[in-house]
């Protein structure tokens, strides 16, 4: 059964109707935040101990920092010699539940690997950042680690990585990946990363 | 027939029957390496044993070389037997590479299966004092062989010494350093060679054409036939499935034999192995073609057909039905021939029609499985009353002969690529000679670039369709996917060429065309789509053939 109730229209009176009551009342609340704020960055300056402030992150300048963990954009892997780590067993593409990456398998002729990809694609598009092919990479050969979380791009096929792309160097180890302890100890602060966003444009 | 008990079960099998078939009746599978139901027993891997308890006394015994006997008592899972399995696929993986995700077997593989069912030990071999062998060893012009993966079952052995009776593979040396390997100076370039592949229980030797393509679990399988030859052998079509959405350049993947006792038993020659590779080729013809002077746009299969129809009607008017000529093809279907037949034979009365080339009966021919004639559906034709032009033997190369010769108006040609069989002269002439020309046709060729109007066919695996094979066997292709294109099925052509001819053919489809075939022509009287099954059914008054065991030469007796 469907009940039905019915509702009143609440009649607004004339003084209602000019709308500064709310106006008025939504200012307070604003400047109430403000002030509070700027007494808690004040009492920090002067060396009391206040509740944490709340900051404003001047993005794109500033970044949060994020989690070691965090699955970001893949790359690949390389042997010493730069040649990718993947041996084309298929297991990330088989583990992919959104079928976003793309492996043809070719016959090595260097006698040490067999079979090695001839091309690796991932459609970035398609991805939905489980993180389920690397788990089940058995070679370790896929990663998500780059800490690169920002994919803006004008066409479609900016998404389409293939494996050269994948397989460079992006240096993330000491650029704007954080370590586990850092990134613990910078959460408690609020200290931001700085990231020099001309160099890490230069690097891709 | 022996009474026995298999697992607390009672069955009665056959006589002179092994335990591992006596154990299939009841799908209790016991696993093996080994044995082959085509092939000699030898008992060499031990993985089939069981506690066999006969008269009061219990035993181990291997199920594969143990035939079931009245009382036996058969167990097949108990406590000792799991031990022994596991034990004996210890020694199986002491030196195994492990290399399962790179080896193209993985996910058919006995060994990953047996392991995961019955073996699931730690390996306590170290990994650096594992025995290397041979890596990727090229045995054959299609098969390559990796040694550290083989688990000496033999039966690549025991297959080119009793079937193919060549003897190319051997097992060399003793213990662990036993190996298999070609023998001396030998490739394992037989006609069957891909069968050792099947064959084959672990990822030791692999299909040089399908490795590294595909991993298995992505493939789907649909049963068919071989339209190679006119035996026909039932097949699988592995093909692709997880790929739809990215335009699969190649959409089977491979072909497996299937088993069909009175055809091809568990075999298929490499001829018909690799021949897939025709339906996905980029010179299928995928759009209808015309020479004529046109606004240059692709025309459609209608207007195509109009303008056939017109120059049919033309000649008709002009000269009679004798100006007609049509070189139909044995490698279409009954339900293409039917079509066919009614609309030519019956309602156009045209007398100039075959199927039967000699230039299709060159094939090699040999005691196992290939035939001379290429033709997949040659007897067919005949008992739909496709008779040889002229009466006897060979009449299409005469028709073929009348039509260069300039005896026809019409010329339409049904799949032969003529240009690859005829002189430049001879094409020339011919061309000349005729007013018209239709093909219809698979691939781009210098036919179809001659040819006045080309219209695009469906092949084999593209479509239903039936098949008579040399024996009376009528068996028939399954769907597996759609045309490439706007390609057509055969007989869809000849029912919109009917329908501009006034013939009735209300049938819609494949299953009610080869109905219509069982209720219109005698030989096929007693046949239905659905009585064909999986194994085809005889012509109506054919009897099966004799049961012959493909086996040329001796059975290797000496292990």
């Amino acid at each position: 059964m469907i009940t039905v109730k019915v509702l009143k229209t609440v009649e607004l009176s004339a003084w209602q109707k000019t709308y500064y009551p709310e106006l008025w009342k939504g200012m307070v609340v604003t400047s109430r935040h403000f002030f509070v704020n700027l007494a808690r960055f004040a009492g920090r300056a002067v060396g009391m101990k206040t509740k944490r402030p709340i900051v404003t992150i001047q993005y794109p300048e500033e970044r949060r920092p994020i989690s070691p963990r965090w699955r970001a954009r893949h790359r690949l892997m390389q042997r010493p010699d730069g040649s990718p780590r993947c041996v084309a067993c298929m297991m990330c593409e088989t583990a992919c539940p959104d079928k976003c990456i793309y492996i043809t398998a070719g016959e090595s002729l260097d006698g040490r690997i067999e079979k090695y990809p001839v091309a690796f694609e991932i459609d970035l598009l398609r991805c939905c950042f489980c993180g389920l092919c690397v788990e089940a990479c058995p070679e370790d050969a896929i990663r998500m680690d780059t800490g690169y979380v920002e994919f803006g791009g004008y066409s479609r096929g900016e998404y389409y990585m293939d494996r050269e792309f994948l397989l460079k160097d992006l240096g993330m180890e000491d650029k704007g990946r954080t370590t586990h302890a850092q990134y613990r100890g910078e959460l408690d602060g609020v200290v931001v990363t700085r990231v020099d966003l001309l160099a890490q444009a230069k690097h891709h | 027939m022996p009474w026995l008990e298999i697992d607390g079960k009672p069955v009665e099998v056959p006589a002179n029957l092994n335990l591992i078939e006596a154990a299939r009746l009841l799908n209790v599978e016991i696993p093996h390496y080994c044995y082959h139901a085509g092939l000699t027993v030898v008992g060499s891997c031990r993985m089939c044993q069981v506690e066999v308890e006969i008269g009061g006394r219990k035993s181990i015994a291997i199920a594969c070389n143990t035939k079931a006997a009245d009382g036996m008592k058969v167990t097949t899972k108990s406590e000792t037997v799991q031990k022994l399995r596991r034990s004996i696929l210890e020694f199986y993986l002491q030196h195994h590479p492990l290399d399962c995700p790179i080896c193209d077997d993985a996910g058919e593989c006995d060994l990953q299966n047996y392991y995961m069912e019955h073996g699931l030990h730690d390996s306590r071999m170290p990994l650096e004092e594992k025995k290397h062998k041979h890596k990727v060893v090229e045995v054959g012009p299609h098969v390559v062989l990796d040694s550290e993966r083989c688990v000496l079952c033999s039966r690549c052995v025991r297959f080119c010494r009793e079937i193919t009776g060549t003897d190319e593979l051997g097992i060399f040396g003793h213990g662990r350093d036993a190996e298999l390997l070609n023998a001396p100076g030998r490739k394992l370039d037989n006609d069957y060679s891909g069968c050792v592949v099947d064959l084959c229980p672990v990822g030791a030797l692999t299909d040089k054409d399908f490795r590294f393509r595909r991993r298995v679990w992505y493939m789907k399988r649909t049963a068919s036939i071989c339209t190679g030859c006119s035996r026909g052998c039932n097949i699988f079509v592995d093909w692709e499935t997880d790929r739809r959405y990215k335009d699969p350049v190649r959409r089977i993947q491979r072909l497996k034999p299937r088993y069909n006792e009175q055809v091809n038993e568990w075999w298929m020659c490499d001829q018909g192995r690799h021949g897939y590779s025709l339906v996905d080729s980029p010179d299928r013809l995928t759009v209808p073609k015309t020479n004529a002077q046109g606004n240059g746009h692709t025309p459609t299969v209608d207007e195509v057909i109009a303008r056939a129809t017109a120059k049919i009607e033309a000649a008709i008017e002009k000269h009679g039905a004798s100006s007609i000529a049509v070189l139909a093809s044995a490698a279409s279907s009954h339900e293409d021939l039917f079509a066919l037949r009614k609309l030519f034979v019956e309602t156009l009365k045209v007398q100039n029609l075959d199927c039967t080339f000699s230039f299709e009966m060159k094939g090699k021919e040999d005691e196992i499985l290939m035939r001379a004639d290429l033709t997949p559906n040659r007897r067919g034709a005949l008992e739909l009353g496709i008779k040889p032009w002229g009466g006897e033997g060979q009449g299409g190369d005469d028709l073929l002969n009348a039509a260069v010769e300039g005896e026809f108006d019409v010329v339409i040609v049904v799949r032969h690529d003529l240009s690859s069989l005829l002189s430049e002269r001879v094409l020339t002439k011919l061309r000349k000679n005729s007013g018209y020309i239709l093909y219809l046709g698979t691939h781009h060729n210098g036919f179809a670039e001659l040819a006045d109007d080309v219209l695009p066919l469906a092949m084999w695996a593209e479509r239903d369709g039936s098949y008579t094979n040399f024996q009376g066997r009528v068996q028939k292709t399954n769907h597996v996917f759609d045309p490439k294109g706007f390609a057509l099925f055969e007989w869809e052509i000849w029912k919109k060429f009917g329908a501009n001819f006034g013939v009735e053919l209300s049938e819609s489809s494949c299953f009610d065309l080869f109905n219509s075939i069982g209720r219109s022509v005698e030989a096929f009287s007693a046949l239905t789509w659905d009585s064909l099954g999986a194994k085809g059914a005889m012509l109506n008054g054919v009897p099966e053939p004799p049961h012959r065991r493909i086996q040329t030469s001796r059975p290797l007796a000496a292990y």
